[in-house]
């Protein structure tokens, strides 16, 4: 009966899913944001060195901290310039790395000129991105992550474009067979350059004066009600829901998680600027964010397995014992395909309940306890490896976090007992025949 | 012999690397095992003897065989080999492929 139901989901769903886990577009936008992972934590680290704990200035020279707090502030004052530029270089300017590394994975995927497609994109992202300050320069506005939204629709539109001029030849100048490859690439794209520029540049004079809108502004505001509908904990929980139906399916969710990024880490960034800018970390502006997906909801692995590799170990199954013991490390670690695939947990019914909801949990009890203030919200985001509960802390710089984090996984662990306990009699009974019948 | 592991970001299949190195080391056979995500197959597919998915990325199998053009055998491993990191079974599969 089983067999048959995954068959029909092996041949109806599967075929879907490929469908969507091979978008070139979605491989592009993760890719993209993996590349740009050491600039974000980069700008992090610059961050938390210079925006102090508490502002002295707000305080009485009587209070304690007082000095160390003063200290700090006139050591950024004086000598931090180096990394206050490396701010403004990294946080501020994140939509450039992005354009970058987004239209470098696409033009790799269409076998394109990898060095000038993302030169050519991230021009034209100059282009329709950059507004004035009120002086007259060049801002950058919306080259941090106010224009993270702009900045993929840029990489992929442009890229899409120049990949027809290209594909089609059109104003290709032909040179000799002599000339050197790199002077025979740049030659041949002086046209395509020249169209797509104008175009681009058409564009943004339409937006600015016509429409009187900034093109990444404009951008903004039609991916507003989307965002409002999904960026609160209704949104949260039913995404998680679905990303783990995904993956009980034996399907790698980043079909689902890859659509959210663009989310979570606009939120990130919005969140470090903010932090930067003297917000406390109890009041900034955004709760969902990369950290909280990948370092409160997902502890030990999609589905928040962390407690049913400790649980494992301590299992009187052998098999489940053996498990447990191949998993636990890689658990640490977030990594948790031996548990999924060695227990299993992919497509068996009986643990489909714990873990749609364990992690589900994780997130609607971090985004409650965040939104009334009882953990920082996250401005950091280290990474989907770094282990519990130095991930929760280090995103949010609030040993509350660490508190939260031991509390989960207590819940999930509560979560996940019941199920693990009517697996392990089954096991046992099995390996109990295994042996009267090695035994006779 | 030259293998390629896939999954979707090269860290779960290199553990499943390392076991499998040892079980050539062990079979006296001079293997190079690769541990990568789908997105950079293409590059690497010069000199590769067999083409290895984790069953997370089992759905692509058929785009991946496309790809190679029925030239290099593909298959994806059994979750469970998987999951409990049974690399002898796998690297029994991976010469029952290769020599026939």
């Amino acid at each position: 009966m089983e067999k048959n139901n995954t068959a029909w989901i092996e041949h109806n769903i599967l075929p879907l899913a490929n469908k969507v886990q091979r978008n070139r577009y979605l491989q592009a936008i993760q890719s993209g944001f993996m590349t740009c992972m050491p600039i974000m934590l980069l700008g992090s680290i610059v961050i938390i060195l210079t925006r102090p704990w508490a502002d002295y200035t707000t305080m009485m020279p009587t209070d304690a901290g007082y000095n160390f707090f003063k200290s700090w502030q006139l050591l950024i004052d004086k000598y931090g310039a180096p990394l206050l530029l490396l701010r403004s270089m990294t946080l501020y300017s994140l939509s450039l790395w992005v354009v970058l590394a987004l239209s470098y994975h696409l033009a790799l995927h269409y076998k394109m000129n990898t060095i000038i497609t993302p030169i050519v994109v991230l021009l034209q992202f100059f282009v329709l991105c950059s507004t004035k300050t009120k002086d007259g320069g060049i801002s950058n506005d919306f080259w941090g992550g106010e224009g993270l939204f702009a900045a993929i629709l840029v990489a992929i539109l442009v890229t899409e474009f120049y990949r027809l001029l290209t594909e089609k030849k059109i104003g290709e100048i032909k040179m000799p067979e002599m000339v050197p490859p790199a002077l025979k690439n740049s030659f041949s794209a002086i046209f395509p350059i020249i169209i797509t520029t104008a175009i681009c540049t058409v564009i943004s004079l339409i937006f600015n004066y016509v429409i009187g809108i900034p093109f990444p502004k404009a951008i903004l505001t039609v991916f507003h009600p989307i965002i409002f509908v999904l960026d609160n904990a209704f949104g949260l929980a039913i995404s998680s829901v679905l990303s783990q139906i995904v993956w009980w399916f034996g399907i790698h969710n980043t079909a689902i998680t890859s659509m959210l990024e663009p989310l979570m880490y606009s939120n990130l960034a919005s969140n470090s600027s903010a932090y930067a800018a003297g917000t406390a970390a109890g009041a900034l502006p955004h709760i969902w964010t990369e950290s909280l997906w990948w370092n409160f909801m997902v502890i030990g692995g999609s589905g928040a397995t962390l407690s049913v590799a400790i649980m494992l170990l301590f299992s009187k199954s052998k098999q489940m014992k053996t498990v447990g013991k191949i998993a636990i490390v890689p658990a640490i670690f977030n990594i948790n395909e031996p548990i999924i695939f060695g227990l299993p947990i992919v497509l068996n019914p009986l643990f489909f309940i714990p873990w749609v909801s364990a992690q589900t949990l994780n997130g609607v009890i971090s985004y409650l306890c965040m939104k009334v203030g009882l953990v920082n919200r996250s401005f950091v985001y280290p990474g989907w490896n770094i282990p519990t509960p130095i991930g929760e802390f280090l995103s949010t710089m609030d040993y509350r976090a660490v508190i939260l984090a031991v509390l989960l996984v207590a819940i999930d662990g509560l979560l996940y007992y019941p199920f693990l306990k009517v697996y392990e009699r089954q096991k046992v009974k099995e390996e109990n025949v295994e042996l009267i019948q090695s035994g006779s | 012999m030259k293998i390629l592991l896939v999954c979707n970001a090269g860290m779960s299949t290199g553990i499943m690397q390392l076991k499998l190195q040892e079980c050539a080391t062990k079979a006296g056979i001079d293997a190079e095992i690769e541990a990568m995500p789908i997105s950079e197959i293409e590059q690497n597919l010069d000199g590769t003897d067999i083409i290895l998915l984790g069953p997370q990325v089992r759905f692509a199998e058929d785009d991946i065989k496309k790809m190679v053009q029925e030239r290099i055998p593909v298959f994806s491993i059994d979750p469970q080999d998987f999951g409990l990191m049974r690399a002898d079974n796998v690297w029994k599969k991976i010469c029952q492929t290769l020599n026939k």
